[in-house]
């Protein structure tokens, strides 16, 4: 069993050592819940889960998935304090990127994978009591399911359950890691929870599952990922995240991801928003081979509102495909979507959104923008939004542009005396700005420049 | 045409007379080639020169349709020009300082300061921006497509003698194109020249601009 | 491009417009009225090739609900293989303008008219 003086869920317990395996099977399964000593019920989830993989279809729409060969991955994490990668194995571009900006030691070779674990307890330790105290839960998964079976029951793969899709599936029978998060009645986080200081190889798992509850009143924003590029050697990343914001509630969930360029990121991401209640996805999208991801938001309760802000820089040998699904189920909803894309250097990102109004949601509102650009003659954009309206007492604007930078504006920004290529960063940098100012302060900047030194080495 | 340090020459004629086109092809824009001719800036041709080398060189240009460049903050790129243009470079907060107090000086609401540029800016608040753009350039030639369109009076009057005063200052060259003469009353004009389907059809002194103004543009 | 889609009725629109030749331009409308009970599914998709320049494509649709089970599913698509391009699309669905409504109303018309003349000026 767990033991109390678990310091704030920080490391794992050193009676966590998994091995590593190949493939996948029933009994894999069944291994992963007995060594984390999981409770029954979350033994026949994983196992229902796996059923449910084993049945369904991969998707026929998206990027090229053909390739995924389930039998060679890993299901288990390896959690000691050195992994089995050397510095040397760390891909040069990676590391450049590391030294341009500015990272230091200790995070580059965690993020290289070549360190496991963190040293982040002394610098945290005081901000998790902090949060404690006020009630707040901020813990691992696996934590919460030994500390709070009872809560993580109730909710857990209610809002996605693990029929949802194949990866949802994958990921129910497999998860390990990710946050949990709960918020009590009307107390409001007043900084940004970031999942990065809490680092263990389980938070950038592979099957991470992330549980959020923002309870009555409450607010909370929780920031995931970074914008250096993490070198991973697994090439699957099936994460599921599950957020409820409660009547009155708010909840601003911000991602960077910048995967290395050998990563399938499949990524199933869900809130579902009570009366009155707000939730923010922030989506950045710069890293891995394949993306798809679609944050949705089920708008359940009268006036509840739902913004999804997204940027996907997709560069060569990449296709991001991205969007937004809005879900109006009750009267005077409202959502907005705001999509900004860049594909360069042969890259393609695609938007791919869903906003449907159910009979009944009177005087629901959603906005949807999409703004895409083009760089080069190799590059591609695609836009596929699908607006299913039942209802029609309501209102929905959706408008979409892609083109290339503008030739009016390149000259504009020249004749002031800027090279060409500032001319186009300071271009693409505005390009953004709507939903980089949005970013937490450090992040904003890192996202800026890794864009532009992205563009600079890129073919013109 | 020559145009010479600390002069002023005026470029007229009507809609469509090839005053814009020369102004874009002087500062270089990708859409026009020069298939017969040179362009001079202080003894250096210019003809294959990409804006921003001509800018190195000391041209401006006050755009009559400038574009806007959402997200991209007034202020921070008006900073930005400042350092590529000055050597002695201010720190950022007296800049913002001093441009604010350029900007109440030519009745430009200090709030579009904070927007992007051009963004949502009317007609003369571009115009306006061009303007606070000159005063970072530090050029030594300055070109002002038809800056008077789009302005009021008033607006006019703080422009022309914003720009008559820093030319007389700093010894710069300015050609002003436009079709009206009522600019030309408050700035002092050394050479015409007036155009007809892109050639100079007549050039003459300051004293061309009021027979234009008593009988148009069709005579002769 | 015009659909008046009536009680009971079901309009399904399908159409993919490629822009393969150099410097092609397309502006396509389409507009609908979907009455009480009516169904218009309608899809439409941008292409352009890669390699060709100077293309300028827009698409619009515009979708009125009148009345209580009027249905629209609208998917404008965009697949760009080409960057010297300019495409665009935008949707918009919903109900009958209240403004305007009130205001042909406030000249007389009963509510039942002031829609009908709506409706007869946006399939125009």
């Amino acid at each position: 069993m767990i033991k109390d003086d678990y310091k704030y869920g920080f490391s794992m317990p050193e009676n966590y050592v998994y091995k590593s395996q190949e493939g996948l099977s029933q009994e894999v399964v069944l291994k992963i819940s007995t060594m984390k000593k999981e409770p029954l019920w979350m033994t026949t989830f994983r196992l229902k889960s796996y059923e449910q993989f084993v049945k369904k279809e991969m998707p026929t729409w998206g990027a090229d998935l053909s390739t995924i060969i389930f039998d060679n991955i890993h299901y288990f994490v390896k959690a000691t304090d050195k992994t089995e990668k050397e510095w040397s194995d760390v891909p040069k571009e990676i590391k450049d990127t590391y030294d341009r900006l500015g990272i230091p030691e200790a995070e580059k070779q965690y993020l290289g994978g070549v360190k496991a674990q963190y040293e982040s307890e002394v610098v945290y330790g005081s901000l998790l009591k902090r949060l404690s105290d006020q009630g707040i839960i901020f813990c691992g998964m696996d934590e919460a399911l030994a500390k709070y079976p009872k809560l993580v029951k109730e909710y857990i793969g209610k809002l996605i359950p693990p029929g949802d899709n194949k990866f949802a599936a994958l990921n129910s029978a497999v998860w390990s890691g990710g946050s949990f998060i709960y918020v009590p009645k009307g107390v409001k986080v007043d900084l940004p929870l970031q999942a990065y200081f809490r680092i263990n190889t389980a938070n950038m798992g592979q099957f991470e599952r992330t549980l959020i509850i923002v309870d009555e009143g409450a607010f909370i924003h929780y920031v995931e990922g970074c914008t250096a590029p993490i070198y991973s050697t697994d090439s699957l990343h099936a994460a599921v995240v599950e957020i409820f914001v409660k009547k009155g509630a708010r909840c601003r969930y911000t991602t960077i991801q910048n995967w290395s360029k050998n990563v399938y990121n499949l990524v199933t991401k869900r809130a579902k928003v009570e009366e009155d209640g707000i939730m923010e996805w922030i989506d950045g999208n710069l890293g891995s081979k394949i993306t798809m991801k679609y944050p949705a938001v089920v708008l359940a309760g009268r006036r509840a509102h739902g913004e999804i802000l997204s940027v996907a820089v997709a560069g060569k040998g990449q296709h991001l495909d991205a969007g937004a699904k809005c879900i109006h189920l009750a009267p005077e909803t409202t959502s907005r979507v705001l999509s900004k894309s860049i594909s360069f250097d042969g890259g393609r990102a695609s938007y791919r959104g869903l906003v449907q109004m159910v009979p009944g949601a009177i005087n629901a509102r959603s906005k949807v923008v999409c703004d895409a650009l083009i760089m080069d003659n190799f590059s591609a954009s695609d836009t596929f939004p699908s607006n299913k309206i039942y209802e029609s007492e309501v209102t929905l604007e959706h408008e979409a542009t892609v083109s290339k930078i503008g030739e009016e504006q390149l000259f504009y920004l020249m004749s002031r005396g800027f090279e060409e290529h500032e001319a186009e960063a300071m271009i693409i940098n505005g390009f953004i700005e709507p939903i980089a100012k949005e970013l937490p302060m450090e992040y904003s900047v890192e996202l800026n420049r890794l864009i532009n030194m992205q563009m600079e080495g890129s073919v013109g | 045409m020559a145009i010479k340090p600390g002069e002023v020459t005026a470029i007229m004629g009507k809609n469509g007379s090839g005053k814009s086109t020369l102004a874009f092809t002087l500062m270089g824009h990708p859409k026009y080639k020069i298939t017969e001719g040179e362009i001079e800036v202080d003894k250096t041709k210019i003809n294959d020169l990409a804006p921003n080398e001509r800018a190195e060189l000391g041209i401006f240009l006050a755009n009559q349709y400038p574009a806007a460049v959402p997200g991209l903050g007034s202020t921070s790129f008006l900073w930005q020009i400042y350092k590529k243009r000055n050597k002695n470079k201010t720190n950022i907060i007296e800049f913002r300082e001093w441009i604010e107090t350029q900007a109440k000086a030519l009745d430009l609401n200090l709030d579009l300061l904070k927007r992007g540029l051009n963004d949502g800016f009317s007609g003369g608040e571009k115009k306006k921006m061009e303007i606070l753009q000159l005063l970072v350039s530090n050029p030594k030639y300055v070109i002002l497509d038809e800056i008077d369109s789009g302005l009021d009076v008033d607006a006019l009057k703080k422009i022309a003698l914003t720009v008559a005063k820093v030319a007389k200052v700093k010894k710069i060259g300015v050609i002003i194109i436009t079709h009206y003469s009522r600019i030309l009353k408050y700035i002092k004009v050394d050479r015409v020249h007036v155009m007809e389907a892109g050639l100079v059809k007549e050039s003459g002194d300051s004293s061309l601009v009021d027979r234009i103004e008593n009988t148009g543009f069709e005579n002769k | 491009m015009n659909h008046l889609v009536k009680k009971g009725q079901k309009i399904n629109f399908d159409e993919v417009w490629i822009y393969d030749k150099v410097g092609q331009e397309g502006l396509v409308e389409i507009r609908a009225v979907v009455e009480e009970g009516g169904e218009f599914n309608a899809k439409g998709k941008i292409k352009i090739a890669k390699n060709v320049s100077g293309i300028n494509a827009f698409l619009k649709f515009k979708v009125l609900l009148l009345g209580k089970n009027s249905r629209a599913t609208v998917k404008p698509e965009l697949e760009i293989e080409s960057n010297d391009v300019k495409a665009s699309h935008s949707a918009s669905i919903g109900r009958v303008d209240e403004e305007q409504l009130f205001y042909l109303m406030s000249r007389g018309l009963s509510r039942q008219k002031a829609i009908e003349l709506i409706v007869k000026a946006f399939l125009n």
